[in-house]
Order: structure tokens, then sequence, then C-alpha cells
């Protein structure tokens, strides 16, 4: 666009034609006077001429205008030509004068502003539209005309509802206004803005060290978790791969890469998950927990990887110290299960044998020497029984 | 036909109810007193000719051997040289694992809790004839 602009953007400043005009063959130029021009075969030179009645007969002048007449010819061509390219460019284009009337509004402007030239040529701009006075475009002709420099700028119509890039190229007679159309680059820029947003602000929020490698370029970006889970200061210049690798214990180093070339190399495979030990900026190791997903382009090639480290060090110890504790439970379980089996023996023993005895006595009713023998057991059996409750309570007491 | 009948148990106070029982019920029947495991296997090993059925009355918690012990060393003994050999279990234990052990030895007939009623006794000296 700067290209045209320099050329035509000069040429309306140099050259003075009235747009559309038209070459008039044969008006007249006074009263009562004839005015032709007149070509000339017989030496292939055009002439002016200027017939006057007089005295019953006419009296003609004929002066050679053929120097002229190839100017005009000339501009005339030329003039096609800028006008043609005008309207061929692609972008919409409108030319005022330094008095803001419009001179020129080509296709591409009638169709983007939806106003016809015929309906805006000889007009001032900010007449026809009073909705634009005192807003960005305002303000940027008029600091256009007003510095005499080249100014871009991108403004939002809202009577048209429409992102428009500007170009203003000024002159002292006047400025040339490229403009066009960029309100869906414009939206998708503000939706990736605000994606964009949302995700600084998810890797702001989460305790995940959230990682961007850029495979083609090797670049690695790294959220803000990365500094709050291993202390780490992101490098003010870009981080490659290595800024990762360089951390991870020298034992699963290896391995973790190889899973990762692994990865990338099955165009099938998006997923990756590795959990690994990683140093942090004191030196110690956080056991780590990473998960990726591999971007593709559509040959399968992996040019992009997104994921999340996350630190699992406490879980990792928590689970070590909770199945410490669930064997420490099951040894002391088993430790429970021998006394009750023991006690179940040992105790019910003299119990059980003072039952019997005294079924012994029930069937034996017959001889009270016998009856008497059993009683004597019995009571040995509760002494024993006794004996042993004592003994249990003791022990339990020393527990506490 | 006769019964020959170990009543295996460390408690003589125990042994001496069982026996008594026994007796009440059938005076014929010969009873073997067995102190533990190791005592029970040796007195088997005497009845080795015997024609009587044998009966074993096997507590668990015993010195020297104990239940357990002389069952896995009962493995070793040809039962099918004696007329008939019914085992049963008389412990005083409640513990649930006794019971559950006792289920991976086929030659526990029965499994009692101390003490045998005298119906336990009656059932013990005719289960040939249920059987």
């Amino acid at each position: 666009m700067k290209f045209w602009a320099r050329i035509f953007g000069n040429y309306f400043q140099q050259v003075q034609i009235p747009p559309f005009g038209k070459f008039i063959k044969g008006s007249p130029v006074q009263k009562n006077t004839e005015s032709f021009e007149y070509y000339y075969p017989g030496n292939g030179k055009w002439y002016e001429i200027n017939a006057y009645p007089s005295q019953g007969g006419v009296s003609a002048y004929f002066k050679n205008i053929d120097e002229r007449k190839q100017v005009a010819e000339k501009l005339e061509k030329a003039y096609q030509e800028k006008i043609n390219i005008l309207e061929s460019i692609g972008d919409a284009f409108f030319y005022v004068n330094k008095d803001w009337v419009v001179t020129y509004w080509n296709k591409e402007t009638e169709k983007l502003l939806g106003r016809k030239r015929e309906a805006i040529i000889g007009k001032n701009l900010w007449d026809e539209y009073p909705d634009v006075v005192g807003t960005g475009f305002y303000r940027q002709y008029h600091k256009a005309l007003e510095t005499q420099e080249n100014l871009d700028f991108e403004e939002f119509y809202p009577a048209l509802n429409m992102w428009l890039e500007v170009t203003v190229y000024p002159s002292t007679t006047g400025l040339s206004v490229y403009f066009k159309d960029i309100t869906l680059r414009k939206e998708s820029d503000i939706r990736l803005l605000q994606s964009n947003e949302r995700f600084e602000k998810v890797a702001e929020a989460t305790n995940d060290a959230i990682w961007d490698w850029n495979i083609l370029e090797n670049t690695l970006y790294w959220g803000a978790g990365f500094k709050k889970l291993f202390g780490y200061q992101i490098e003010k210049n870009t981080p490659t791969l290595e800024s990762w690798t360089n951390h991870i214990h020298p034992e699963d180093q290896e391995w973790v890469l190889q899973s990762i070339y692994r990865a990338l190399e099955k165009p099938d495979q998006s997923n990756w998950i590795a959990e690994y030990r990683y140093q942090k900026n004191d030196g110690t190791y956080a056991n780590v927990i990473d998960k990726g997903i591999v971007i593709r382009d559509e040959k399968g090639n992996p040019i992009r990887m997104v994921g999340a480290m996350n630190d699992i060090t406490e879980r990792k110890n928590f689970e070590i110290s909770r199945s410490r504790y669930v064997s420490q439970i099951e040894i002391q379980n088993e430790k429970l299960k021998n006394i009750a089996w023991t006690q179940s023996h040992i105790v019910r023993a003299p119990l059980a044998r003072m039952l019997g005895i005294m079924n012994v006595i029930e069937d034996n009713d017959k001889n009270l020497d016998d009856t008497l023998m059993w009683l004597k057991h019995l009571r040995d059996s509760a002494n024993e029984l006794d004996e042993i409750i004592k003994d249990m309570v003791d022990k339990a007491q020393h527990l506490t | 036909m006769n019964k020959t009948i170990l009543i295996v148990d460390d408690d003589p106070i125990v042994r001496m109810i069982i026996q008594k029982m026994i007796h009440n019920m059938d005076s014929s029947v010969n009873c073997h007193q067995c102190d533990n495991g190791e005592v029970a296997l040796s007195v088997l090993e005497t009845l080795r000719e015997t024609i009587d059925d044998i009966v074993v009355l096997l507590d668990i918690n015993m010195p020297v051997l104990n239940g357990w012990g002389f069952l896995d060393n009962l493995k070793k003994i040809n039962l099918n040289s004696f007329t008939k050999f019914q085992l049963y279990i008389v412990t005083s234990s409640t513990d649930e694992s006794d019971m559950l052990k006792a289920q991976s030895y086929p030659v526990i007939k029965k499994f009692y809790h101390k003490p045998l009623s005298k119906q336990d006794i009656g059932v013990i000296l005719n289960s040939d004839e249920i059987t």
C-alpha cells in the first residue's frame, strides 16, 4: 500500500486535474463564436479553430495546439492508468483536500462504507460523516494534516461494527487515505489475547509448573509455577529445553528423555507422562509427575509440546509413611491375634474344666465322696481362673 | 465292636472328667490318657495290631507336641490298617482361626469346644451306628 501511496499521493499533490474531467470538444468559447479542435491528417497535427461571424462571412483563426493536445492526451492516459490502479487495488482509498472536501472515492470505499462516490464527491467529509467527528479517525486525520507525517492506525468504527486499518499520507493540499477491513483479524487477535490472558492466569493460579516447548525453535516457556515449585528464576533470555533437562536427576535423565522422544516419534501418540526426580534451586530433589501433550502439524510431525509438572514429594512421602504405618499396624494386628489365641486357650481352659466338672457331678449323683472330690477340683479351677484374670488386669494396667 | 479311645490333653482333670463321663455311659470302652501329641503317637503305635475301633479326642494347645503337630505326624501313618479311625478336636479355645485351620485336615470328624456334654459323648460313642 505504501508503494501506491507514494506514487499516487505525490501525483495528486503535483498535478491538479479535475476528477472525472473530460476534454470538451466543440463547446462554445464565446457568444457567436465557434471553437473547434481539428486534426489535420495532411501533416498529422492538431489545430484549434476559432470562427467568428464577420461581415456576412466567417473569419477563422487556426492555432497549432499539437503540443498542448499531446500533453493533454498523455495526462488523460496517465490519469486513466492511475484510476485503473486505484480501482484495482484491494484497499479502499479516498482523497480529501485540505478543506476536507472529498475529491476521490474508489470502488472498494463504496463497498466498505456503503456510499456511492456520486453521493460524496465534492462534499465535506465531516458533514457527511458527523458520527466520526471527535473519534480516533478524526483526530488522526487532523494530526496527519498538521504534522505532515504519514500515520498508521487501527480503529473501530461503531456505525459499521468494523475494525479498520488506516494509513494516511498527508500533503499540503490534502490527505490520501487508504484503509481496509481487519475485523476478522482483530477479533481473532482479541480472542487470542483473552485466551492468552486466561492461560497466564491459570498458570499463575495452579501449583503446577506449566511449560510450553516450541520444538522447531527449541524454546521453552515456563509458567510462574516453575519458580514457585522449584525456586528457579525464570531466565530473561529465552530458555531452551536444556533449562529443563539440566535439572533432572542424573539417574532419571536418560530414561525420561528417551520416553519423551519415543512419544514424539509416534505420530498417533499425543500424551506423555513421567514420574521422576527434579532438582530444586536449593539442590534437593523433588518427586515430580510430569504430563504433556504433543501438538503436531498436518503431516504428524511434532511441532510443539505443552504440559505441567507437579511436585508430588509430599504425597510420595505421605504414601511412604502411610505404608510404613500400615505395616506397623499389620504387625501389631498379628500380635494381637496371637494374644487373642493364647487367651482363648489359656483363659478358657479352667472355665471349660469347671463346666466339665459340673457335667460330671450332674451325671454322678450316687457317690458323695466322688462329688466332694469334684467340688474340690471345681474350687481349684475357679482359683486358677481368678489368678489368670488378676494377672491379665495387672498386665493391662501396666500397658498404660 | 470294642472301642479304644485316646484322650489327648495336657490337663489331667480334663482327661479324668472325659474318661469318667465315657465310663458312666459305656464302661466297656478302653481309655488311654495321653499328656501330649507325642505320647498319643506312641500309644497309637502300640495299637497297631488291635481290631478295636479307634477314637481320638484331641486338644490343640499342649506342650511338647500340640494338636496340629500330632495331626501333621498322623499323615505319615497308614490309618487304613485300623478297623475304624475317628478323630475329634476338643479344645477350650473359641478362636475362629483354630476352626478355620481345622478345615484343612480332612481327618477331623468334628470340632468341639470344651466341655463335652453328656450328649456330645453319646454322639461320639455311637457315631459308628449313625454313619
